[in-house]
């Protein structure tokens, strides 16, 4: 089809899109420097005094003085785990986040919709309160809570392979299977003595204190891996999919198969980290939406964008509620909310036409 | 192109479509019409794909439906859906670009982006092209959808009640357009539609469905007769031609048709000029 000319057409296509383009450019920037800004914030601010002057010398290779090595200690083996594993925890779950709202075309859709955290929370607390896991040793809770989350979604999926993989059918299932998982959370917690109960409140409320770098190396993978497949093969599925079922089979893509495969690393990605971090949330239901509000909709830059957000996000409360009431940590689910949600109601109500 | 050739469609056991019979060529316009409930949405989710017909062929441009690929078939099938769904604000530039879907990897091609800037131009949408969708009109995100199916390049569109929206001015706005399109790129449109009058005037053949069957088929004037109306609508119409326009003027229901007031039929037909009586 070439459009006839009689149409009075001014071809500034591209040129047009490239002015668009720069914006993106633009704020993809101002993301970068925030999160580098965050970043050194994160690895020098704590208990024990570090500066810019001390991670130079690390980097340099060269110690002085008498307490060089503990801060040396320190650093590499406490607070950069730490950082690494707050920026990829938040980038994985305000990524899932995204692509489970995009496919079941619900704003609210988050790794609670799916079943997701409460069946890894059941996991975890089966774990520490009575002891059964399906791998014993520093496994246990980790281990238990991973196979959970994924039970839940294959248990979405079998539902979905008898009604149909239809968004609502989706959500119902999901929530219903939520219902169930966080009524065997009560009851395992109701079983258990006070002070194991403890231990699964603390787990439930979710942290980032389990970082180390063998932790960081087994998360990283489970991360990136779903994370660089989604973002490369799904951003045009994605937006088409928000146009609806029929327009996107019309436009050549399976609604139903996509929505599967997508729904399946999103969950392989919150399970892994919530199995290492517990149950966080917020980041992964209101990343995606501040994400959105200053990128736009389009997938292709929404997704990175979305996980460079959710890196903030997580560090930056983390790294608040680990310094703010010093030498007692704040449990990171509860900065993020705290931080997070004015900063986001503050965009919402400043938006034109972000919700109808 | 699109053949039908004796399709039936049944949602779990109950049947929509039977035996539907159809030939839509290069440069035209057929409307689907037929009440609520006749199957002529679910007709039209048959062609591309979006409902496998149980019985039946399809053809596209000769190649049997089946055989092909969505992707294939998305190239060569738009559609536009009764409603524009937006479920996140995507901008209208965003939303016609996803017409470029079943043409093109993850990088946009320059061509891509003219084609895009050419739809929205044609669509009188170059002004709101970095509105969000959500803040548009329902006539507005009509022209959305249509300019996405024009930078999709098919050659066959399928619109599900294009204009039963939209405000007088921009259904025939909507319409001029598709059968402009439909001639001068020889295209083949295939229309669900309510309004009569628009089908009427602006189709070059027109199927009617019956409880999902093919009641009749033909140009307007064969098949908009009173008493093709009465039986697949149950309403009592005057039918005219004036100025080389053809109109359909509803009159009531039908008696024995089960809508309205039935003690009110009678009054209304005696009192309308013309009409008479003994058809009925």
């Amino acid at each position: 089809m070439s459009i006839p000319k009689d149409a009075a057409v001014v071809v500034s296509g591209p040129a047009a899109y490239r002015e668009v383009w720069r914006g993106k450019v633009w704020r993809f920037l101002v993301l970068a420097a925030v999160a580098g800004l965050i970043t050194l914030l994160a690895v020098t601010m704590g208990s024990a005094d570090i500066g810019l002057g001390d991670i130079l010398a690390m980097l340099l290779g060269r110690r002085q003085g008498a307490g060089a090595a503990a801060k040396m200690h320190i650093l590499w083996n406490i607070r950069l785990p730490r950082v690494i594993f707050g920026l990829v925890g938040g980038f994985g779950l305000a990524l899932a986040g995204t692509v489970m709202q995009a496919v079941l075309r619900n704003a609210l859709a988050s790794s609670y919709t799916l079943g997701v955290s409460s069946a890894a929370g059941f996991g975890a607390a089966l774990a520490i309160g009575l002891g059964w896991g399906l791998w014993g040793g520093k496994f246990l809770i980790i281990g238990n809570a991973f196979f959970f989350g994924l039970l839940s979604m294959a248990l979405v999926y079998g539902i979905a392979t008898i009604k149909g993989a239809r968004a609502g059918t989706l959500i119902l299932a999901g929530i219903a299977i939520s219902y169930l998982f966080s009524a065997l959370i009560a009851l395992v917690k109701y079983l258990v003595q006070h002070d194991v109960l403890a231990g699964i409140v603390f787990w439930l409320l979710g942290g980032l204190h389990l970082a180390s770098w063998e932790n960081v190396t087994l998360l990283l993978p489970i991360v990136f891996l779903p994370s660089l497949w989604l973002m490369l093969q799904f951003p045009w599925d994605l937006n088409v999919l928000s146009a609806g079922d029929e327009v996107a089979t019309s436009l050549g893509v399976h609604p139903e198969r996509t929505r599967i495969m997508v729904l399946i690393l999103a969950a392989l990605i919150t399970s892994g980290i919530v199995a290492f971090a517990g149950v966080i949330g917020f980041v992964c239901l209101v990343g995606p939406h501040i994400a959105r509000l200053i990128i736009g909709s389009d997938h292709r830059y929404l997704l990175p964008f979305a996980g460079f957000t959710g890196a903030i996000l997580l560090l930056g409360a983390d790294t608040v509620g680990r310094t703010i009431i010093q030498p007692t940590e704040l449990p990171v689910g509860i900065v993020t909310a705290l931080l997070g949600v004015p900063f986001f109601l503050h965009l919402l109500l400043r938006s034109r036409g972000y919700w109808e | 192109m699109i053949q039908v050739h004796n399709v039936g469609f049944a949602y779990h056991q109950r049947e929509v479509l039977q035996d539907i019979t159809l030939t839509a060529r290069e440069g035209e316009v057929l409307s689907l019409l037929g009440p609520n409930g006749s199957g002529k949405t679910t007709l039209l989710r048959c062609f591309n794909k979006i409902l496998q017909p149980q019985r039946g062929r399809i053809q596209i441009q000769g190649q049997p439906l089946t055989a092909l690929p969505l992707r294939e078939v998305a190239k060569i099938i738009g559609y536009v859906p009764q409603q524009e769904t937006a479920t996140f604000p995507f901008t209208v530039f965003e939303t016609v670009l996803m017409g470029r879907r079943p043409h093109m990897g993850w990088r946009l091609r320059p061509q891509d982006l003219n084609i895009v800037q050419e739809s929205l131009h044609f669509m009188h949408l170059g002004s709101l092209s970095q509105r969000r969708l959500t803040e548009l009109s329902g006539g507005e995100r009509q022209r959305v959808a249509i300019a996405r199916v024009l930078a999709q390049e098919p050659q066959v569109m399928l619109l599900d009640e294009p204009t039963s929206s939209l405000d007088l001015r921009h259904q025939l706005e909507v319409m001029e357009t598709v059968a402009n399109l439909v001639k001068k790129r020889g295209m083949t449109a295939v229309l669900a539609m309510h309004d009569l009058n628009l089908a009427a005037r602006f189709s070059d053949q027109i199927v009617m469905l019956h409880q999902g069957r093919t009641f009749c088929a033909g140009v307007p004037d064969a098949v908009l007769t009173r008493e093709n109306i009465r039986t697949v609508y149950g309403v009592e119409t005057e039918v005219y031609r004036r100025n080389g326009y053809f109109f359909v003027h509803p009159l009531c229901c039908a008696k024995g048709k089960t809508c309205g007031h039935p003690g009110q039929h009678h009054a209304m037909v005696n009192k309308e000029p013309g009409h008479d009586q003994s058809t009925r």
